[in-house]
């Protein structure tokens, strides 16, 4: 009898939580969530509106209507800003490249956690930096970047920093010289003028962000990849948002995705999040 | 401890000049959706919008004269040193091209023509330029007249009485997102805001590089957002001053590009990826345009 009891208890919370419910049902679960999204046209830079044009007021809106969570999004076209706005701390969420919210968690007193991945139009999840040489360099490996010039992303941007200096690390690389921009249109920028043998770009700046207005992919070779890291997240702030509310969010994401996701979001939209552990936030005090 | 409070306290000081600049900000001088600005010799503001209307202000913003010069899809316009103003747009065809997964009909720049008016507003005539694809910007620099053609990413220098082409600034120039801004400099030089280098960077009529700053990042000296600075001026005391988009931020650097202090009190002029026109007359007033909010604003130094 108890274990019948057990059974329809968890059923009935599940169901809660999981199905899609009547209007009033539920009581509504609003968050604001701060958003910087490569393909978002709504916080990418208008050069790149054909790759960048997801929107998400359709979703909002489902996510709204049929599952009471209620997401206030704020676009940020400057991860600068990004920042600012998870300085703050009048979000709840934000939907971005992963590590601009989860390396602030010490110093903002923040604990973001990944809920969700964002698929790019491609389906795809994964973002990664590409060591690049202009296309008629001598070097032809990543070996011989031994005692060369070398641009890297800062330190805010994992995927051509972190990611590139443990890359060269594993590989044994060691430049004579490492210089960092912020953007990859500087680092393309200094290859174009001949200012570094080598630079570190997101692997997808040739192809959605201002790059593309000034150069072309074909001018550049790729000499190897950093390690696989998420594109985009939706990280919601453990401090604010208890567990049983996050599970109702990510259940309502994942069930506006796939088939059933938007055309407005060009792609399947929300996946559960692929393991990522950035042995950086391990080795903080 | 008495001599460290006022040390303290000069720091402090200094640290709040550095983000200030005494400017009185009118936010509402004039109402229009404006491409270009210039001002003439007798401090007039000159608006142009797309329709090819020039509106010229008082100095109280009170609309002195519209010319109405029916060039369509102008693009950018000159006061010459006898008066006259010439109007210059782009002569486009029609090319489908893919956007996204749709095949969309844009007008594609293919060549470059300006009208004359007289200093009242009468046409004159419409010229031809040989040799440029487009235009977005024209300014007088020395005895040349400089365009900035956003197809050929290039500022090209013509002689203003024959047409004749006589160099072209082109090296490093990552122009991006529609946007193609250039000033003239002290000294019959031509500063560029090299938007996609986060760079203002300063040219002689040769093409060399005489002078540049700018890199992207945080700091009140360096330029933020995806690409910036969209525009620039100089001022009549030899400062530089720099106009970055969404978020928007007008800083003053000294004439070597340094020294950063922001303008206080200047709102979002632009929502997203956009460009700000500005223009500076002799006073040091400055007038920036709006096109979100479709409006000028003009920058009074105190």
């Amino acid at each position: 009898m108890k274990r019948i009891l057990f059974l329809i208890s968890v059923v009935v919370l599940l169901s809660g939580c999981l199905s899609r419910t009547e209007k009033g049902v539920l009581k509504p679960l609003s968050l604001k969530v701060a958003v910087n999204d490569i393909y978002c046209a709504d916080s990418a830079c208008s050069c790149i509106l054909d790759v960048a044009a997801r929107t998400y007021p359709e979703t909002l809106a489902q996510l709204a209507g049929e599952y009471g969570v209620e997401l206030q999004f704020d676009y940020f076209m400057d991860s600068y800003q990004l920042e600012d706005a998870i300085r703050s701390g009048q979000y709840e969420a934000v939907l971005c490249k992963p590590w601009y919210a989860m390396r602030l968690n010490r110093q903002v007193e923040t604990d973001y956690q990944r809920l969700v991945d964002v698929l790019d139009p491609g389906n795809g999840g994964v973002l990664t930096g590409i060591v690049i040489v202009p296309v008629d360099s001598s070097i032809q490996s990543l070996e011989e970047l031994n005692g060369r010039h070398v641009f890297l992303g800062e330190a805010d941007c994992y995927e051509k920093h972190q990611a590139a200096l443990r890359l060269f690390k594993q590989q044994g690389i060691k430049p004579a010289k490492i210089g960092t921009n912020s953007s990859c249109v500087e680092n393309i920028g200094v290859l174009q003028d001949g200012k570094a043998d080598a630079a570190v770009i997101s692997d997808y700046a040739l192809s959605a962000d201002c790059a593309v207005d000034f150069a072309n992919p074909e001018d550049f070779r790729i000499l190897a990849h950093t390690e696989e890291i998420p594109l985009t997240s939706l990280l919601i702030d453990k401090n604010k948002v208890d567990d049983q509310q996050a599970f109702r969010i990510k259940q309502a994401l994942l069930s506006v995705s796939g088939a059933d996701a938007a055309p407005s979001l060009f792609g399947q939209g929300f996946v559960d999040p692929r393991p990522w552990a950035p042995p950086e936030l391990e080795e903080r005090p | 401890m008495k001599i460290t409070s006022i040390i303290i306290a000069v720091v402090l000081l200094q640290e709040a000049t550095a983000f200030a600049e005494n400017y009185r900000v009118d936010s509402s001088f004039g109402q229009g959706r404006f491409v270009q600005l210039t001002t003439d010799a007798n401090d007039s503001l000159y608006a142009l919008d797309q329709s090819g209307r020039i509106i010229v202000f008082n100095q109280d913003g009170t609309v002195s004269r519209n010319i109405d010069t029916e060039v369509v899809d102008a693009a950018a316009f000159v006061i010459a040193p006898d008066g006259t103003i010439r109007v210059f747009s782009n002569i486009t065809e029609a090319r489908k091209v893919k956007s996204g997964a749709r095949m969309v009909e844009v007008k594609v720049p293919v060549g470059v023509e300006y009208t004359i008016f007289d200093a009242a507003g009468s046409k004159q005539k419409t010229v031809q330029v040989d040799g440029l694809k487009s235009v977005k910007k024209a300014v007088f620099v020395g005895d040349k007249l400089a365009i900035a053609d956003l197809m050929a990413r290039a500022v090209v220098l013509i002689d203003p009485i024959t047409g004749e082409e006589t160099g072209r600034i082109r090296e490093g120039l990552r122009l991006c997102c529609g946007i193609f801004d250039f000033c003239e400099g002290p000294d019959d030089t031509i500063l560029v805001s090299n938007l996609g280098a986060f760079k203002l960077q300063r040219f002689s009529l040769d093409g060399s590089l005489v002078m540049e700053f700018g890199k992207r990042g945080r700091k009140l000296d360096q330029f933020h957002g995806c690409c910036n600075p969209v525009s620039a001026v100089c001022l009549p005391d030899g400062e530089i001053m720099t106009v970055e988009k969404d978020p928007t931020r007008i800083k003053i650097y000294n004439a070597s590009g340094e020294d950063a202090r922001q303008v206080e009190g200047v709102d979002e002029l632009v929502k997203g990826c956009d460009y700000i026109p500005v223009t500076v007359d002799s006073q040091g007033i400055v007038y920036l345009a709006s096109t979100t909010k479709q409006c000028i604003v003009r920058c009074v130094p105190e």
